[in-house]
Formats: C-alpha cells, structure tokens, sequence
C-alpha cells in the first residue's frame, strides 16, 4: 500500500463519517459543521486526483460562502435540536426515498458489476484527463494544454459556450428572487 | 501527481500536532478542578445582563445579503479560469472574442446588480 | 473564432433569444427608467412571445432557420452542436409559446386583481420560456440541464408569489427541494453517462457502444436511468409524485396553470428525445420500470381525488393520472420495435395527448383562478353550487375542461386518449390498454361531478359562497374563449393535427 493509497482511504474514512454525522447528528449547527468537514475532505479528494482547481473552488465556493449561507438559514429559522423532526411532512418522504433507492441501487448495480474488472483501468476514454487538444487560431497548428485551470476554461468559454452565458442568466434570475422573495416592503419595489 | 502535495502533508502534519500539543498543554496547566460554567449563570461584577441563548432568531435582512454574497462570489468562480488562461487565448486569436464572451456574462450579471442596488435590496430597512 | 460563434447560431435559436432579449429589456428599462410601469413591462413579453411564436411558426426566410409550417426540415446544430433545431423540437417550442401566451393573458387580470402584479412577473415567464425551449431543443447534456434550471428557478420564486399565504410559501418550499432533488440526481446521471462515453453530447453519446457486461455500458445505463428519472421528477408520476397536491394548491392557480402544462411539455418533450439517444438493449429495462410507473399513476391519480372536496387538489391529482397516460408513450422507440413507424404513431399521438392537455389545464386551473377570490382561497364543491347562474361562462369554461379531462367524445382530451389507445393496442400492450380504460373510467366520476355541482339547482344555493366574482378583464376574456374554442373544436381537427405531428417525428434526434 502506498501513500496516495492510504491517503485516498484515509480521506475516504473522514468523508463517510461526516456525512454520517451530518445526517445523524441532532444538533443541526454540529450537523452544519460535519458538511463543512465534509467539503474539506471532498476538496482533498479531488487534490488525489490532481485536480487541484478543483479542490480550491470547492474550499473557495463551499466551504466559504455556501456554508456560510446554511449556517444562516439555520439561525435564521432558529431550529432547536430535532425540532426539525415534527416538522417534515410525509409529503416529498415518498420522492426522496424513491430517488434515493433508485440512485443507490444504479451504483451499486454499476460498482457490482465493474469492480473488480475496472480497478486499474480508466473509464475516461480518449485522451490523458486533463489535458485537451485547441487550435491555433492564427497559425492553425493544433497545440495540446495541460493544466487544471486552462482545460476548465477551454471546456467553458469555448465547447460549453452556451451553457456558460445561460449560467449568468440563472444567477441572474437568483438575484431577482432573492430581492423580490426577502425584502420587506414589496410596495417600495413598484 | 500526488509528490507535489508533499509541503501540504507536511503542513497538514504540523498543524495538527500542534493542536493536539495545545490540548494536551492546557490538561496539564489548568487547576484540577476549574468550575463549571454553569455555575455563574449572571455577569460577574459589570456588564449587560444577559438575554437568552447567542442563537437567537436573526433577522431576514442578514439573508438577503448573504444570498447576494454567495451569487456574485459564484460569479468571480467563473472569472478565475479565465483570468488564469486569457493570454493563452491571447497568443492564439482569440483574444477578443473571449474577452467579448466574458462582458456579455458580466453585462447580464451587472444588469441584476444594479437592480438591486436600485430597489434598495441592500439598504437597511426597519422592521415596521 | 468561426469554430465557435457563429452568426448563424443566434439565429437558429432566434426564439430564445427573442424571449432572453425581451426579459433583459424589461429590466434593464426598470433600473434605467424611474417611472417604469408595469403595462409596459406586459407589452414587452407579449411582443416578444408573439415575435418568437411568429418565427416558430413561419421560420425566418432565407436563413436555415425552418418554421413549423415549412414542412420537415432537416435544421441544423448551433453553438458547437449544444443545440438542435428541427421539426419535432419547433413543434414543442410553439406548444411551451402558445401555452405561455395564454398563460400571460390570464396573469394580467388575475394578478392585478389580487394586487400582486410587478413588472417581475412577465420577466419570470420569459425566463420560463426560454429556459424550457432550451432544455427541449438541447444537445447536450449541459445545456438541458441549465435550461431546466433556467426554467424551474423563475417557478419557484413565482408558487411563493403571494407572500402572505403561508400553504405559498410552503408549496414553494416543497416545489423547490423535491425539484431539486429530481434535478440533483439528473446531475448525476449527466456525470455517468460522461464517464461511460466521454462525452456529454447526446449525438455523441449514442455511437459508443460498448460490451453488455463492461463497465462503460453500466455506468452509462445507470446515467441515463437517472437521467430520466429526474425528469420523471418533473412530470410527477407516481413514486415521484409526493409533492403535486400540495404545491399545485398551494401556489396561485395561475402559476399552477404554468406548472401544470409547461415543466409537462418540456421535460415530455426533453425526455423523448432523450429516448432517441439511449443504447438499444437499455430499451428493455426501462419499459418495465415505465409500465410499473404507468400503472402506478393512473390508478393512483383516478383513485385519490374520489373524496377530495378542494377542486384544485382535485385537478392537482388528476395531472398525475394523465402523467401515467403520457408516459406509456415513453415504451416505443426505433429499436425496440424494429419498424420505426411506430415510434412515429407513439410520438405523434404524445404530441397530440400533451396539446389537449396542456390546454385543458390551463383552462381549469385559470378558471379556478378567477373563481378565488380575497383571503380565502379553497375552492369546494360548495363553492361551485349555483355557479351556473351566478357566473355561467366560468361555470361553461369549468365544465368544458372538466368533460375534456374526463373524455367525452366532442372534446378534445377524447382523441388525445384514443390516439394513446390506438398505439397502446397496435403495439400489443392490451392490459395496459385496458387499465387505461377501467381507471379513465373511475376518474370520470370526480370529473362530472364538477359539471354536476357547477349546474344541478341546490336548494341551499345562496347559503354558500360570496367569493364568485364575475369574469373580467379584455384579456382574460379573449384567452378564455380562445382556450376553450380550442379545447371543444381540436378534436374535429385531430385527424390531420396527428398527421402534421407526424411528418416531424420522422426526424426526432
């Protein structure tokens, strides 16, 4: 056993614990603060795989400003432990088991039947994974780039060039519900 | 690829010794037998008296700038790849156009920032 | 640059881009001009709606931008290939136009009279439209996931419109989560469907074809599993449908109206194009899962409202019985019965089914709209006693989506049913056809007795109900009629609509 190895197990025994605690906890701040683990061990595994990008946005976007925003929703609605419990209705329980099972078992399915011929093997196919193949478009010479941050942006401001500006429509429309779902007076918005 | 992470290992390590030091540290120098907290519910001496739990309920303004944080802090997500590769695409043509995608992305976001600054989402409205 | 922009990009996604346009001018107008009114935002949207159903329809001349009337054209793929134009995806994007439309024209009256009308709302629907065409017309996995968001997100905001109520902000609440959940797990089929292939891009997808038993090929079924299950989220059959009832009635009934058919048409119309694009053998799993669901739905949605006193619930659980009727037609692709015409049958007769339906919801649930009234917004069968006299175009109008839902003959919601028939039967699937029957049957009980409440001379008539306001508004009225014309007169038409539908389900990839 090697060290990337023992990390990968390491890390992966600290994802599946917090995210036991997560659900399991009663406290719904500690809850809070197991997804904070959580995401700084999701960012160290994508750190193994090299994806170091990656593993910065998820700190960056995650563990700084989306934890934050849960942590205020909590305090916000001031839910006591396992207040919560009384809340839920039975009205979305059937979805989400239902997604869930089916979601676990596609896995499980999949992982069954793959684990033991795929271990070693890429599933990607084609090239090495981060590095892509753009043009040169003055010379019109192919050149290969590697690099976390250069193949993101070539995969977003050039093959998903749609979905990207879309993106800022979505959050545009996030900001508008936000204003107009929070603020006090609505009559100071006409 | 994982023997560039060596420094963050060994940072990693350092910091976590450490805390387990100071743990250890603070069993060993504190009295044997320090009072419960619980103990001295009111303030000692002076001070304001104290009201309730520190997790009260907050109020829906504190939301709304949140929300705005985390939208625009998505936002500067997507400038940093191309912050990070723009004289790449410089040096190969595409400069402009590029340069064009991202104002139309950031044209669409300001649009909704200047909405909220115009409908006062951030200022602070009392509570009527 | 031309390898990845062209021109020509925006204009084979001219509806879109008309929809996006006019939104952005709305709110560029609000910050810019200080006396911005709330007319003028509504004219915006309906420029922009009829602008694009124009070009659906006509198609742009002299560009490849083809119009539904211009027969079957091949089309094309803009932005790299994310997106696709043809036949059958210009047939989708005139039903999500036209539905918004009329749509419009109901939230016009109705919200102003509730004194929730802001220029935001008109914003929303253009968001929805636009987000809906893209997730129907999407080539990529990418760009179909960011339209559906695009599209759910305007929802949310809009079933928690009416801030005050708190069964709203509740059904928003629930809308938002269980949607989420269904597009959550849709992510991550998108996310193994590109480590079984490589690739997200639908046309790129479908050659791979790797062994039965290799790991690829289940990490690829798995995906698309997920995929579909996400949309059937969406569409709310039965196990995904714990949340209908209680958002459909929560919302405001015009917003229910929107929710009811347009997410419908869209993920239908994703979903079966989806379907298109999945390895052959897969076919076999799924239509058991789909016959299950089928099932499922229609006996649940026939079964749940029979005593249900609240009409919107009522219709709310009906929508999941029509759920399971539309997606039998999710069984029959190219490859799973070797000659293609039948997936041709099955995709014409689903085109016509979620016509009659979308219409026929958008009458109900509008109906319903301007039936409530003030604080309290129940509406029961009480309410409806005496309506025939108090109101009779509403109560003709609930009768007439009523009698449509539950398929009597002249209407059209009949022919929609017969066409599902027709195909249920030709494909061999006779006990699926027959629990279509018994169950449309039990479901017509709860359906008359709408019309019977909304017409019978009760004794205690004036005991109940002052919340009856009588129809207004210029708008309201012309979509109203034109609703309901259509409901009562396309199933004259249904032979050759069928037809036309037909024509551009030769080419659905």
């Amino acid at each position: 056993m090697n060290i990337p190895e023992i990390l990968f197990y390491s890390f992966t025994f600290i994802l599946v614990g917090s995210a036991f605690g997560v659900v399991f906890h009663r406290n719904p701040v500690k809850s809070a603060m197991f997804l904070v683990l959580f995401f700084v061990g999701l960012a160290a595994m994508y750190a193994l795989l090299g994806a170091e990008f990656m593993a910065t946005l998820q700190v960056l976007v995650y563990v700084g400003a989306i934890m934050v925003l849960f942590l205020f929703v909590i305090m916000l609605i001031t839910v006591r432990d396992e207040a919560l419990l009384n809340m839920s209705s039975n009205a979305g329980r059937t979805v989400i088991i239902t997604v869930l099972v089916l979601a676990f078992s596609l896995q499980f399915w999949v992982l069954l039947g793959g684990f033991m011929k795929a271990k070693g093997e890429h599933v990607v196919n084609g090239a090495a994974p981060y590095s892509t193949e753009v043009m040169n478009y003055t010379t019109g010479e192919k050149l290969l780039i590697t690099g976390n941050a250069e193949v993101i942006s070539y995969a977003l401001f050039e093959k998903y060039l749609l979905p990207f500006e879309l993106i800022s429509l979505v959050l545009l429309v996030a900001v508008l519900g936000g204003i107009l779902l929070t603020k006090h007076k609505r009559e100071t918005l006409q | 690829m994982i023997t560039g992470y060596w420094p963050y290992l060994i940072h990693f390590g350092i910091a976590a010794a450490f805390v387990a030091f100071l743990l250890f540290l603070t069993t060993k120098i504190k009295p044997a037998n320090s009072d419960k907290a619980e103990k001295y519910p009111d303030t000692f001496e002076c001070g304001v008296p104290r009201k309730g739990d520190a997790r009260g309920m907050f109020n829906v303004r504190f939301y709304i700038v949140a929300v705005m944080f985390i939208i625009f802090d998505v936002e500067a997500v997507f400038l940093f790849p191309w912050a990070v590769s723009f004289l790449d695409y410089k040096a190969t043509g595409l400069g402009l156009f590029i340069l064009a995608e991202m104002t139309v992305f950031l044209i669409i976001l300001f649009i909704g920032y200047f909405y909220m600054i115009r409908k006062g989402a951030l200022q602070w409205e009392d509570p009527e | 640059m031309e390898n990845i922009f062209k021109f020509q990009d925006l204009i084979l996604s001219a509806p879109q881009m008309i929809l996006i346009s006019g939104a952005l001018l709305i709110l560029l107008l609000q910050v810019i001009l200080p006396g911005f009114r709330k007319l003028l935002a509504f004219y915006i949207t309906l420029i922009s709606l009829f602008a694009s159903l124009y070009f659906v329809t006509f198609g742009i001349p002299g560009t490849a931008f083809y119009g539904l009337l211009s027969g079957n054209p091949e089309g094309g793929t803009a932005f790299q290939g994310n997106l696709r134009l043809n036949g059958y995806i210009q047939h989708y994007s005139f039903l999500i136009l036209l539905a918004l439309t009329i749509i419009l024209f109901f939230i016009k009256r109705v919200f102003a009279e509730q004194k929730l009308e802001l220029a935001e709302v008109y914003q929303f629907l253009l968001y929805i439209g636009a987000g809906s065409i893209f997730t129907v017309s999407a080539n990529d996995l990418m760009t179909m996931y960011i339209g559906l968001e695009l599209s759910s997100l305007p929802f949310f905001i809009l079933a928690a419109w009416d801030r005050g109520r708190a069964t709203a902000t509740e059904a928003a609440v629930k809308y938002f989560f269980l949607s989420t959940i269904g597009i959550a797990f849709m992510l991550l089929g998108i996310a193994l469907v590109y480590g079984g292939s490589g690739s997200t891009m639908l046309s790129e997808v479908f050659p791979v074809v790797f062994a039965e038993d290799s790991f690829s090929y289940k990490l690829l079924a798995a995906g698309w599993f997920l995929i579909i299950g996400g949309f059937l989220v969406k569409i709310a059959v039965v196990p995904f449908h714990g949340w209908v009832a209680d958002v459909y009635d929560g919302a405001p009934s015009v917003i229910t109206a929107a929710m009811a058919s347009i997410v419908k048409i869209s993920a239908v119309g994703a979903v079966f194009r989806i379907l298109q694009f999945m390895q052959p053998d897969m076919h076999m799993i799924l239509n058991t899962g789909i016959i299950i669901f089928a099932v499922a739905s229609m006996v649940y949605g026939n079964m749940a409202p029979l005593n249900q006193n609240n009409l919107k619930r009522v219709f709310a659980y009906s929508s999941i019985a029509h759920a399971g009727y539309i997606i039998t037609m999710f069984m029959f692709f190219p490859e799973s019965f070797k000659a293609i015409s039948l997936r041709t049958e099955a995709s014409s007769a689903l085109y016509f089914y979620i016509l009659t339906y979308a219409l026929t919801t958008i009458l109900a649930f509008a109906t319903i709209a301007y039936l409530e009234n003030g604080e309290e917004r129940g509406l029961t069968f009480d309410h409806l006693k005496g309506l025939s006299k108090k109101n009779p175009f509403a109560a003709f109008l609930l009768s007439v989506s009523a009698l449509s839902f539950a398929g009597i003959p002249p209407l059209a919601g009949f022919f929609g049913k017969l066409f599902l028939l027709k195909v249920l039967l030709s494909a061999g699937y006779y006990y699926l056809a027959v629990v279509m029957i018994v169950t449309s049957l039990v479901g017509v009980y709860f359906y008359i007795r709408i019309v019977f409440y909304a017409y019978w001379d009760f004794e205690d008539e004036n005991a109940t109900s002052g919340m009856l306001p009588p129809f207004r508004g210029i708008f309201a009225w012309s979509a109203a009629i034109v609703t309901a014309v259509l409901v009562l007169g396309l199933g004259f038409y249904s032979e050759s609509i069928f037809n036309f539908a037909r024509v551009a389900s030769e080419l659905i990839q």
